[in-house]
């Protein structure tokens, strides 16, 4: 019984921990996605500028209600899950971790007001800006693609 | 009177208008020049490998860890001490041209000299003119951190002439005329082979034009550097002119992602400042390479 009940745990465990895995990959591909519908405006690939805006804010809605302590919860790194691209270090070093996520949400921020001006140039810049943030956190804290 | 004092006046105006236009046109051209001779000092890679405190441009000391150990950049600001302040231009260009200092001391192949042998002198005497522009930078150099036999500075001239005899055997087009400026960006200023192109015996690259990425494996540093040919699996081949050029102003990828490591340096302090035409350019030439 005593057995039974500790493989039924481990497998909620490490269920929970694939799920909350999957579930911050999301978030991230979900970014992306934003990032990309806004750069194909930029690109001339389409030309639906309103969507800039939308887009924008979603980035920065995304950024600014992310919650690093569920969304990353301990016994959720490389060690737990071999699909995870996340490094240790997020937890070693929750302080920079968290402050690279406020100057994603600044720079989101900053997106918005770009968007809002409707200045392609502007908008450009702060998307690279944002996508600089995005960069140099996953340099310090997301494995490297092979 | 008051007529002779208003003719000197009207003289000394008259002076002082042409001695302006002079100066203004002197100092105008100057300012053309410097602002050319920046972006090639960005897109050539001199400002992102010389430069490891902002405040200190061209100061050196930005490392490179490879295989053979850590590379650590030079000073090559104006400075006459630690510097190359006391070069002349001929010497200057025999540097990125040969891979010599004024002493014919060979430098290591980590500065991509290979790449800037096709250089056009002008580009590279406007490197020249924007170095000597900014301050000297007092800073000491320091030496590189490599392991035996690589520490051996007189070594290169055995890697120089391995290089030599496996580049002719190879037929490799590399002393070829570029056909566009993209090409000429790529395989020369831009050095993209430098990083991109597969390495065999030595670290000698057997096709400079062959972007196809390489991966290096070694105590001192892993690298995947991808293929940038236009392999649609493997490749860039999916990437369309305006994915590239998007990408080399900003370093985001069609997918949203943000580039990684070296590269974003690379763009950084290089392609973004690039006019839209030459990154085209580089995008219409890229998109031609087969791996």
């Amino acid at each position: 019984m005593l057995l039974l009940s500790t493989s039924i745990n481990t497998l909620a465990y490490a269920e929970s921990t694939e799920d909350v895995i999957k579930y911050r990959k999301d978030i991230m591909k979900s970014l992306g996605n934003h990032i990309s519908v806004i750069a194909a405006n930029l690109k001339g690939k389409v030309s639906i500028n309103e969507d800039i805006l939308t887009h924008s804010k979603s980035i920065f809605l995304t950024f600014s209600s992310f919650n690093i302590t569920k969304t990353f919860p301990e016994n959720s790194g490389p060690s737990n899950s071999p699909n995870t691209k996340s490094l240790d270090n997020i937890w070693y070093e929750k302080e920079i971790f968290s402050d690279a996520m406020k100057n994603s949400i600044e720079k989101a921020q900053n997106l918005v007001l770009a968007a809002e001006s409707n200045n392609k140039e502007n908008i450009a810049k702060s998307l690279g800006a944002l996508g600089k943030t995005c960069g140099s956190c996953h340099k310090k804290f997301r494995k490297k693609k092979n | 009177m008051a007529l002779v004092i208003k003719n000197l006046e009207k003289r000394k105006i008259k002076k002082f208008i042409i001695l302006y236009f002079i100066l203004s046109l002197f100092f105008f051209n100057d300012a053309v020049s410097n602002e050319s001779g920046k972006v090639l000092s960005f897109v050539a890679g001199c400002y992102g490998c010389h430069t490891s405190n902002p405040n200190q441009p061209f100061g050196g000391g930005y490392e490179v860890k490879t295989k053979y150990g850590t590379f650590i950049s030079p000073n090559i600001s104006k400075d006459e001490l630690n510097g190359i302040g006391n070069w002349g231009k001929e010497q200057f260009i025999k540097a990125i041209k040969e891979g010599l200092s004024p002493k014919n001391k060979p430098y290591y192949p980590v500065f991509p000299y290979n790449w800037y042998t096709k250089m056009k002198e002008s580009d590279i005497l406007e490197i020249y003119d924007y170095i000597f522009s900014l301050p000297a930078v007092k800073k000491n150099n320091a030496n590189h951190d490599l392991i035996f036999p690589y520490n051996i500075r007189e070594s290169l001239w055995f890697w120089r002439l391995a290089n030599k005899i496996i580049t002719n055997k190879n037929n490799i087009e590399y002393n070829s005329k570029y056909n566009s400026r993209g090409e000429y960006l790529v395989n020369s200023v831009g050095h993209c082979g430098a990083c991109h192109a597969p390495l065999t015996f030595l670290s000698i690259i057997k096709d400079y034009k062959n972007l196809g990425g390489r991966k290096e494996t070694s105590k001192f540093s892993n690298d995947s550097i991808p293929n940038i040919s236009n392999d649609i699996n493997e490749g860039i081949g999916l990437w369309t002119e305006s994915d590239i050029v998007f990408f080399l102003q900003t370093g985001i990828k069609p997918n949203g992602d943000f580039v990684e490591e070296d590269m974003a340096l690379i763009i950084d302090h290089g392609t973004k400042y690039l006019k839209q035409d030459e990154l085209q350019d580089i995008a219409r030439y890229l998109l031609k390479i087969k791996k």
